[in-house]
């Protein structure tokens, strides 16, 4: 039975064969944890980037970028308009890397920071959470409402509580999806701006319940939304700190973790959410999901040993379970990027990179580990409570 | 000057074309072997095609106004022109001077390029600070690049695949440090921007070029010591001219070095060309009706044997020019484009203010020939006003003219401090000259009535250091200075109707009532100072900006037209933008009633101030 199980899992992981999944995530079986030790200006990493070439990860304590030979980090003395840095967005059109901080939003173009406060330009607020720039434009999450800036117009369009929907003004993402512009607004659920349309529209929690979700799939799960983004077929996700949704303009998936299959989602509290390849990516205080929608797969960290955890949830069979020698430095993770075929994560213990099993990886800069998987037996529900504080007891089959 | 280079050397002068304008050569296009020069004309708004043989012109095109740059397609079939008050870029047909295609943008554009692959064209826009990038095929804008503060020439070197763009003005700095300026370097396989190159201590960078094999590049630009007294003008030393050297792929930073001398000093750098060879470049001196012919060879000796830690300093040594400045070329009034024929025999210089071409060949670094566009003396006040503005020939030692401060009849976003008042006291920021007209008082005291006293005795006394103009020069001065446009407002709409958001800050900008009702003092409202057409009332208020440095507490009113063009703001150049006049120097309301307005509100004021 196990041996069959491996078998099938070994398949879906090598292979992306022989399960009827709408999309296969790479599986991440070697990670290595960058901090101060390597140059990193501190542990806390809010988020990062990456580029084809380079990393850019935000701390609280500035900048640090690497260009896979050399950490080189970035603070106020530098022009950064803080040190703490929580968000950073690329411009597709000239590469142009933006940061949100708590001072403001930096640009950097060719080595050189413009600052952009509430000071000295039209930025509605200096701490600012999140952006994004796509179509010339920038747009900023503050604490105080959004901005929006145009570039080549130079011009700076506030939105708060005036002209929008927006029943608070604290935004903590923002995400670009073709012509809509979303804003993830804590205790506000979520806004849509169509561009071509200059419209608002506020995507709210129907039910209003803080702890539950009273009619399932009724539409956004909780107004605390902490994150948003969209996949290349327009799904809207939406992370919250009470769950996540999901939205195809038309119909609503809310997914909560006490929801099946067991092995779902491995927190309500979202800190981050992305998209990559067709597959929703979730960053929470508990670990990392990876989901079609239908089937998911969660990456932990066993405080205990220190070792990895890879759990595959199918949608109609048991979970699986797969150990691995390392993993991301903690559990507690703020961001996601993806590299060619690696994935970097920001984590409240360092910044961590994650190389998919079939890659063949050459690079003095690792640690001298092999290519090993260390594939561990299917967990008993009991050991997964104990490890995960989680209650894994439907579904959950035993070896024995 | 024109007649002493004609009679030294045997001038082949040629007959006046049909003037029924005047030209004003703005910038030159070398044709095959030299034999032709295609030639901007800004006051024409002209193209022209001149047989250099002959000395006629052979063919003639409208444009745009103010035809700034132009560049060359790689299929040889078509050119680009920038044409800065137009706001557009034209595609020419090169043999009949056609307009193929006109793309408009925001602003105005400046230095034009076109990528290697004759697919992407680059364009400068001053106004916006950015680089605007085409899709030739499709002729629209793609993309805006952040550029320098002012971007001006751009330039592709092919062999590194490196767009260089200049920057006319200074990058923002506080005014208290010395200026520096950037050139701005982009990919032009990505079209994005991959490096700025810092030039400390420098400004006003103009014209660039590179060596054939793109190992060596050249910029022009002037050094200000603006944070030193004027009175330095007269030990020499306040503006100096010169060039930045650039080692693409040597991870260098450019070295500066002057075309000065002790006692002469040559401004106004405006452009450069380098012989095909990579000999020799040449370097227009504006200000002084020269060019500087310099041995590259030379020019690298001179680098590469400074000893280690020395190279910095040379960029302040005005004993070095002699090292590898080989000639100093007189030529007509306000050179300022150069071009170099094919095989380098023959130098092109368009002397602006005299309307006329010099031919120089290369070899002697001799003057062959001076063609006349039009009239090369159009007697007005204004044309001579304009000459006496971009001469440093006033001024002790030629140091520098008044366009090297107020360049493109603008400003050049530093301080200075003049001595009357006291050494290191009251440093002033630099105004606008453009649309001046009617703004008097002048100074930021307001102790000038009008421009013809801010011009006179005073400029040589205090400025030049020199016996300066007489009374009629003044007058012509004035004359021009009045007669500088404003440039084209790229936050105003082509039909004059205010946007929504700047609506919104008229209405703030005249009202007469806090956001709860109360009502605000005549003297607190925007517009009791910043009243009529141009927004100024010709009075000194204090609005609290006295400084540690500052002897006074009242300042000009100034006017508001463009005015968001010309940052730094306030007295001293201490606001870096419009919005930290209110949000970080106006902390007791005496700049207007700031305190209840909401962001939204100050973010409407600033977009009404910027269409103004």
């Amino acid at each position: 039975m196990l041996q069959k199980r491996m078998v099938q899992l070994m398949l879906f992981v090598f292979l992306g064969q022989g399960v009827p999944l709408s999309a296969t995530p790479p599986f991440y079986n070697r990670w290595q944890t960058f901090d101060v030790s390597d140059g990193l200006p501190s542990n806390k990493v809010f988020c990062v980037y990456a580029t084809d070439s380079e990393v850019w990860a935000g701390t609280d304590n500035g900048l640090v970028r690497w260009d896979g030979k050399e950490w080189r980090t970035y603070n106020t003395r530098d022009g950064l308009a803080h040190r703490v840095v929580m968000a950073i967005a690329q411009d597709p059109n000239t590469g142009d890397l933006w940061f949100a901080t708590l001072g403001g939003v930096s640009r950097f173009s060719g080595g050189r920071f413009d600052t952009f406060t509430q000071l000295n330009s039209g930025l509605t607020n200096d701490v600012v959470y999140g952006l994004t720039v796509a179509n010339g434009e920038v747009w900023a999450a503050t604490a105080a409402g959004a901005s929006r800036y145009e570039i080549g117009r130079n011009r700076w369009t506030l939105y708060d509580e005036t002209n929008t929907p927006m029943h608070e003004i604290w935004c903590y993402s923002a995400a670009s999806c073709g012509d809509k512009v979303y804003l993830a607004v804590w205790g506000g659920g979520l806004l849509e701006f169509s561009r071509s349309k200059k419209r608002w529209k506020d995507y709210r929690d129907p039910d209003g319940e803080m702890e539950i979700d009273l009619f399932r799939n009724d539409g956004l799960v909780h107004d605390v939304v902490s994150s948003v983004a969209c996949d290349d077929s327009g799904v809207v996700w939406v992370g919250t700190y009470f769950g996540l949704s999901t939205y195809d303009g038309r119909k609503w998936l809310n997914f909560m973790d006490h929801d099946p299959p067991v092995g779902g989602l491995v927190s309500n509290f979202i800190n981050f959410v992305t998209t990559h390849d067709g597959m929703g990516w979730i960053a929470t205080d508990n670990g990392l999901n990876a989901t079609d929608r239908k089937h998911w797969w969660t990456y932990q960290r066993d405080p205990e040993t220190g070792r990895g955890i890879v759990l595959w949830a199918p949608a109609d069979a048991p979970q699986e379970r797969i150990e691995i020698e390392t993993i991301f430095p903690h559990n507690y993770i703020f961001g996601i990027s993806f590299q060619g075929d690696d994935i970097w994560l920001a984590t409240g213990e360092g910044l961590a990179r994650g190389w998919r099993a079939e890659q063949q990886v050459e690079s003095s800069s690792l640690p001298d580990s092999p290519r090993k998987r260390v594939l561990g037996r299917p967990t008993r529900a009991q050991e997964l409570n104990d490890l995960l504080g989680k209650g894994f007891d439907d579904g959950v089959q035993s070896d024995d | 000057m024109l007649c002493l280079a004609l009679a030294a050397y045997s001038a082949r002068t040629t007959v006046a074309q049909e003037s029924e304008a005047v030209c004003g050569p703005k910038f030159l296009i070398p044709e095959g072997n030299g034999g032709k020069v295609l030639i901007l004309c800004e006051k024409r708004n002209t193209i022209l095609r001149l047989d250099i043989q002959s000395g006629t012109v052979v063919s003639q095109a409208p444009t745009a106004e103010s035809p700034f740059a132009a560049c060359l397609h790689p299929d040889g079939k078509r050119m680009y022109v920038s044409c800065r008050r137009g706001q557009r870029i034209l595609e020419l047909d090169i043999n009949s001077l056609g307009v193929l295609r006109s793309f408009e943008l925001r602003g105005d554009p400046t230095g034009v390029s076109v990528s290697a692959d004759g697919k992407r064209l680059y364009a400068g826009v001053h106004s916006l600070d950015q680089i605007a990038v085409f899709d030739l095929e499709s002729g629209s804008e793609i993309k805006r690049l952040a550029a320098g503060n002012g971007p001006e020439a751009v330039l592709l070197e092919p062999r590194r695949g490196r767009v260089y763009v200049t920057n006319l003005l200074p990058s923002p700095n506080p005014p208290d440090r010395p200026c520096r300026t950037e050139i701005t370097v982009i990919d032009d396989r990505t079209a994005r921007v991959v490096e700025r190159l810092v030039l400390d201590g420098a400004n006003i960078g103009r014209g660039i070029a590179f060596v054939k094999d793109g190992s060596l590049g050249i910029a022009a630009i002037s050094r200000p010591k603006n944070l030193v007294p004027m009175v330095q003008v007269a030990r020499g030393w306040v503006v100096t001219n010169g060039f930045a050297v650039l080692s693409p792929g040597l991870d260098a930073l450019p070295v500066q070095l002057l075309v000065d001398e002790p006692n002469q000093a040559y401004a106004d750098p405006h452009d450069v060309v380098i012989t095909p060879d990579g000999r020799k470049f040449y370097l227009s001196c504006a200000g002084v009706d020269t060019v500087i012919s310099v041995d590259v060879g030379r020019l690298r000796k001179t680098v590469d044997e400074a000893l280690a830690g020395h190279l910095p300093g040379y960029a302040n040594h005005l004993g070095l020019s002699r090292r590898y400045v080989v000639a100093r070329i007189s030529v007509g009034a306000n050179p300022q484009a150069l071009a170099i024929d094919r095989n380098g025999q023959r130098l092109f210089v368009a002397n602006r203010l005299d309307d006329t071409i010099t031919v120089i060949d290369t070899a002697s670094d001799e003057v062959v020939a001076t063609i006349a566009l039009g009239e090369t003396d159009r007697g007005d006040r204004v044309a001579r006003g304009e000459r006496l503005f971009h001469s440093a020939a006033r001024t002790f030692q030629n140091q520098f003219s008044c366009a090297s401060c107020h360049p493109d009849g603008g400003f050049d976003g530093l301080q200075y401090d003049l001595e009357p008042d006291g050494l290191g006291e009251n440093p002033l920021d630099n105004r606008n000259l453009r649309d001046v007209a009617g703004t008097g008082p002048f100074k930021w005291a307001g102790s000038n009535p009008d421009i013809t006293t801010q011009c006179g005795t005073r400029t040589g006394k205090w400025i030049t250091r020199t016996g300066w103009l007489n009374s009629g020069q003044v007058v012509n001065l004035a004359a021009y200075i009045r007669s500088i446009q404003a440039v084209v407002n790229p936050y105003r709409s082509p039909d004059g109707q205010l946007t929504a958001a700047q609506h919104r800050g008229k209405v703030l900008f005249e009202r007469i009532t806090l956001n709860d009702g109360t009502p605000i003092p005549e003297e607190n409202r925007c517009n009791f100072c910043h009243a009529g057409p141009k927004y100024f009332d010709g009075r000194q208020f204090d609005v609290g900006t006295k400084g540690i440095r500052d002897t006074k507490t009242e300042f000009d009113t100034a006017h508001l037209v463009n005015i968001f063009e010309s940052a730094p703001y306030l007295h001293d150049g201490r606001a870096a933008t419009l919005e930290e006049i209110w949000t970080v120097y106006n902390p007791d309301g005496q700049h207007g009633v700031s305190s209840d307005w909401t962001k939204l509100q100050l973010n409407d004021l600033v977009e009404f101030l910027r269409g103004l």
